[in-house]
């Protein structure tokens, strides 16, 4: 059932009045949440944009699913990545020392191997990801969609109740 | 920007602040709660921790630190205690306390719940303080057992027979065999001679010679030479009288040489016995160890464990290049330090008074500086010292400092604790020493030195005007308890001086104590007396079992030699009766003939005369 609902939440993604670059940033933003740590400085401030900027937040919880279970099983490769960051690059040491005693920033954890990690991992994704979901976004709206209504599975997935509940909260978030 | 979501965040904001005011108490006890049980290894409990966000002051009313070893007793309690953290150091997510006062300190008071932990299996992690421990309860584990498994139980007489299988018993019955043997060829031997039958003969042929019907010079003279002839052949027979006689003494004195070997053959056995029945060897070393080794090195690998904690954390801060964490738990990662040489600690607490009094009523002062994460950017190393006496005149005084200041990590803690009561105590944990300390004082001093992995350290303790209490005393279930019961009811002064010294692959731990001397002599005392009683009962044991034996070989060695000896006596008598006989027959022949001449000479004379 849980394949099912996130297959019917994608396809309300795709499908909702949100433009593609607006669909396109919340997933980006929500990968950045799922990917690194949850209760870190910077997805604070992630937060903050999300609420503030016209983004999909459908798309931001979608993304953040998916990229948490990502997460955690490439926890090792973020581990070994930040580690490597932080401590083997020597030209980098004097950044890292000079931010660590900066007040607030030390707070957001960045010293932290898997924080360092999985914030280059998803700052690297940042653009591909967002011009990926865009083209996307944008070709199945003029390609796939019509198709996809046809499908059997699509017309049980609208008459079910996770459907329903969603038409009913989507336009709380704007 | 969408207005609906900035209502939605101020909201949300002021829904966190309301959370923070209400939960951060019961949050930050708890995680203080869990800090300090993961150091101690036991529950830690703070009692109404309050935080006033203004002034970040924080209070509580009452710190319980249970203790690992008794957990319904608690290692240390406080009162109420009050202290101000900086804020600014906040913001960089850095714990600086100024100084906190802890008062009301108590020690070794009771709980009202039990303070143990979970069972939780932790991967321990080796380093030269586990390994350092490992070791010492190895050492412990191993010393003494076998040595002392021969004194568990009493000298049994009737085992020590089974496995000593006498064999004297088989040497006596093949000797008396062979000596049977040789007395039967001598009495065939004896029984085959016809020396009896030649000398009757012979005596048949003296009483022959009659003199009174010799007449004529011829006659004597030939009568003369058969008395020699007689002779010459009762000499001949004497001669081989003596020959066998001479074999016979012979063969009879092997015998004796063979009978002195039985003795001999005894002797082995008792010999063995004894051996089987020896007194074990025990070095003094090992009864100290026995006794006090467990209390002495579960304490040691406490304060090890203490100090393996508070090196983990200071490597922990360490900047530079920490080694890898190979696997971290998920999503938690390594945190790596960066520190510049102006920047403060993340957790600094300048300054700590203490002050309380322990169970046997000393009242402590004292102070602890400089606990931080990073000694290096402060310059200073953790000290603590605190001292105190109580008006019966026990005093504590114990002084230590964490020095990570330097590569190589040191550690130095000097105790001393004297005249404390040792009231319904227990000296230690081994079942050889179960009795309760009904009344007794003890002094303590105490020296632990660790630098890198270099490890040297010495406890002494002296108990005096000792009493125990044999209330519960079990009874002995073998020898050593026994002997440990009597030392221990004899003794009113228990001391031990126990050092560990040398690196974690090269340990050297001593444990010596007056017990060592008193139970030896005691042991050698009472097991020597009881050994000798058992080597008397094996004697006499040994002796019944090979009397018999003996009795009958040296009866038939008597009965046969006494009959030998008569056969040979018997024959000796006869041939010096013939002897005699020969010897007066030849005396008569020969007056007879000087008889003769005389007449002869007188007839001449006539004759010449005439």
């Amino acid at each position: 059932m849980f394949g099912i609902e996130i297959l019917a939440k994608l396809i309300k993604v795709l499908r909702s009045g949100a433009t593609p670059p607006q669909i396109a940033a919340g997933f980006v933003l929500g990968m950045i949440i799922g990917l690194t740590p949850l209760w870190s400085l910077h997805n604070l401030v992630i937060l903050i944009i999300i609420i503030l900027v016209n983004v999909n937040i459908s798309a931001v919880i979608f993304s953040f699913l998916v990229f948490s279970a990502f997460a955690y099983l490439l926890d090792p490769g973020f581990h070994s990545l930040g580690y490597f960051v932080l401590t083997d690059i020597s030209v980098l040491l004097g950044l890292w020392t000079v931010l660590y005693n900066i007040p607030i920033l030390a707070l957001s954890k960045f010293n932290n191997t898997v924080v360092m990690g999985s914030l280059i991992v998803s700052v690297v994704l940042i653009l591909p990801m967002y011009y990926l979901i865009k083209k996307g976004v944008i070709a199945y709206r003029e390609n796939i969609d019509a198709k996809i209504q046809k499908w059997k599975i699509v017309q049980v997935i609208k008459g079910s109740k996770i459907y329903n509940l969603y038409e009913r909260i989507k336009n709380i978030g704007g | 920007m969408r207005w609906k979501g900035i209502i939605f965040l101020a909201v949300l904001l002021g829904i966190v602040l309301i959370i923070l005011f209400i939960f951060t108490d019961a949050w930050l006890e708890a995680q203080l709660e869990d800090l300090g049980a993961s150091i101690v290894g036991a529950k830690v409990e703070i009692d109404d921790l309050d935080i006033s966000l203004i002034g970040l002051h924080v209070r509580w009313q009452r710190l319980q630190v249970t203790n690992p070893k008794n957990t319904m007793k608690n290692l240390i309690e406080t009162g109420k205690c009050e202290f101000n953290m900086e804020f600014l150091p906040l913001l960089s997510d850095k714990i600086i306390i100024e100084n906190i006062a802890l008062t009301q300190l108590r020690s070794g008071t009771d709980r009202e719940t039990d303070g143990r932990l979970p069972r939780e299996e932790k991967e321990a992690r080796e380093n030269f303080i586990t390994k350092t421990s490992d070791r010492l309860q190895k050492n412990v584990e191993s010393s003494v057992g076998v040595q002392l498994s021969s004194l568990k139980h009493k000298v049994n007489v009737d085992s020590i027979m089974k496995l000593l299988q006498i064999q004297s018993i088989d040497k006596i019955t093949a000797l008396q065999a062979s000596l049977e043997q040789k007395y039967d060829s001598w009495e065939k031997e004896l029984s085959q001679l016809k020396f009896e039958e030649d000398l009757k003969k012979l005596e048949t042929r003296i009483k022959s010679l009659d003199i009174n019907k010799i007449k004529t010079v011829e006659q004597f003279q030939s009568s003369l030479k058969e008395v020699n002839e007689i002779k010459a052949s009762i000499d001949s027979i004497n001669k081989s009288i003596m020959g066998t006689k001479e074999d016979l003494t012979s063969d009879l004195k092997q015998t004796q040489n063979a009978l002195g070997q039985v003795d001999d053959w005894i002797q082995e056995d008792y010999d063995r016995a004894r051996s089987m029945a020896k007194i074990p060897e025990i070095s003094m070393q090992n009864i100290a160890k026995l006794i006090f080794g467990k209390t002495v090195v579960d304490q040691f690998t406490q304060y090890l464990a203490y100090i393996a904690q508070a090196r983990e954390y200071a490597n922990k801060f360490k900047s530079a290049k920490p080694e890898k964490e190979e696997s971290p738990p998920r999503l938690k990662g390594q945190n790596i330090y960066f520190y510049s040489k102006n920047a403060r600690p993340d957790f600094w607490i300048k300054n700590i008074e203490l002050s309380g009094i322990t169970g046997d009523q000393i009242t402590l002062e004292g102070n602890v500086q400089n606990i931080v994460s990073t000694q290096k950017l402060i310059g200073s190393t953790t000290k603590m010292l605190i001292a105190g006496s109580s008006e019966k005149g026990a005093s504590l005084k114990l002084n230590g400092e964490l020095n990570y200041l330097q590569e190589k990590p040191a550690e130095d803690f000097k105790l001393s604790y004297t005249g404390f009561s040792l009231n319904n105590t227990y000296l230690s944990q081994s079942k050889f020493l179960p009795n309760k300390v009904a009344k007794g004082m003890g002094v303590i001093t105490a020296d632990l030195n660790l630098s890198g992995d270099e490890i040297n350290s010495e406890i002494k303790f002296v108990g005096n005007n000792l009493r125990f209490d044999y209330a519960d005393q079990a009874k002995p279930s073998n020898k050593f308890e026994e002997i440990i019961q009597s030392i221990v009811r004899g003794i009113s002064t228990v001391d031990f001086k126990a050092k560990v010294t040398g690196k974690s692959d090269d340990l050297h731990f001593s444990l010596n104590s007056n017990l060592d001397d008193i139970f030896v002599r005691e042991t050698k005392a009472i097991v020597s007396k009881e050994v000798e009683e058992a080597k008397q009962k094996i004697k006499s044991e040994v002796d019944k079992q090979i009397g018999t034996y003996r009795g009958q070989l040296n009866e038939m060695v008597q009965e046969k030699e006494k009959f030998l000896t008569n056969e040979m006596q018997k024959y000796e008598r006869l041939i010096n009766e013939k002897i005699e006989m020969a010897d007066a027959k030849k005396k008569e022949i020969e007056k007879q003939i000087e008889k003769e001449k005389s007449k002869l000479k007188d007839k001449v004379k006539d004759i010449i005369k005439f």
